[in-house]
């Protein structure tokens, strides 16, 4: 059987775990456009970006696929509250965390040939109009191409 | 046809471990490696330097060296009873192989540990040699194998052969 996944199925796999978190749901446009313009701007609006892949090591198999590791960016989107900006700042530690729990549990099938670690997280920075607050939580992968 | 003008790299090696059951030996393919294999193939025989007052007069053969080597691999399982692809099971001589006859039981020099031939197979048609190229090394017996943890988890296996090597190549 071979250990190679899509990385598409990687990525549907963890939209489906952060849908678990209460209030998220999947902004349509472009994971890099997310918060850059008022289209693209919702409360618990995220998006998923693999902004680069590396080979692993390995001899690169036919039967076994590419070993390959890559960074994953969750970006999600808090609204400020204009008479509650702590509280909405803690809305976003809130929903930090909900969401490295929601990909870290190890569940089936997200798991499935593929290895998700938490790297860092940039947590609630201001958007430009101060309306908004966006979240960046990385994590890395390590799956393999499936040659 | 001229010899070959393409230098080998890790995506062209496998390396299979074979027992000495006949007249079909078990086969393992080792998968998931990383392509790290090496192995040292000393001089036949270590020397003897003799000297007069500093200056070399003499070289005497003296003991028959050791090739030894080295590979790594992901460790996926450490055993499996029924199921095939198990490198530890194959060298441990445990689980779905613990059946496997030891290739230092017959022959010169007969080896009283379970031991094992490793062979490195390299591609070579594929890039246009006459034939593909392998260098078998008899009669190994490993001497350890190490797990280290990380991303991804890894075996290191450690072997000496004491039955000596086999290259084959184009005719």
């Amino acid at each position: 059987m071979s250990a190679g996944l899509a990385r598409k199925t990687i990525r549907q796999r963890i939209r489906d775990q952060i849908l678990t978190v209460s209030g998220y749901t999947e902004s349509p446009f472009h994971p890099q456009s997310l918060g850059r313009n008022p289209k693209s701007r919702g409360d618990k609006k995220f998006s998923i970006f693999f902004p680069s892949t590396a080979e692993a090591g390995g001899r690169q198999k036919t039967g076994e696929g590419v070993k390959i590791t890559y960074p994953c960016e969750v970006r999600f989107l808090n609204v400020v509250q204009p008479h509650n900006p702590i509280t909405s700042y803690e809305n976003c530690l809130d929903g930090e965390e909900s969401i490295i729990a929601a990909i870290i549990n190890r569940t089936t099938p997200l798991y499935e040939k593929t290895q998700i670690r938490y790297e860092s997280s940039t947590t609630g920075e201001l958007t430009d109009t101060g309306e908004w607050q966006l979240t960046i939580i990385n994590f890395t992968i390590n799956s393999f191409f499936t040659l | 046809m001229a010899y070959s003008v393409v230098p080998k790299t890790r995506r062209d090696g496998k390396i299979t471990l074979i027992d000495g059951a006949s007249p079909t030996p078990t086969e393992l393919e080792v998968a998931y490696e990383e392509g790290n294999l090496s192995f040292d193939i000393p001089d036949e025989y270590s020397s003897l330097v003799i000297r007069d007052r500093g200056d070399i007069c003499a070289v005497r053969t003296q003991d028959q060296n050791i090739i030894t080597g080295t590979f790594s691999f992901d460790l996926r399982q450490f055993t499996d009873a029924s199921e095939a692809g198990s490198v530890i099971d194959f060298i441990d001589k445990a689980g779905n192989y613990s059946g496997n006859i030891s290739t230092g039981a017959s022959g010169t020099p007969y080896i009283e540990q379970y031991c094992i031939d490793i062979k490195y197979d390299v591609e070579g048609t594929d890039h246009g040699d006459d034939a593909d190229h392998s260098a078998t090394l008899s009669k190994c017996i490993i001497d350890s194998y190490s797990v280290a943890e990380g991303d991804p988890t890894r075996v290191t296996i450690n072997f000496s052969c004491y039955g000596g090597y086999t290259y084959t190549g184009p005719a």
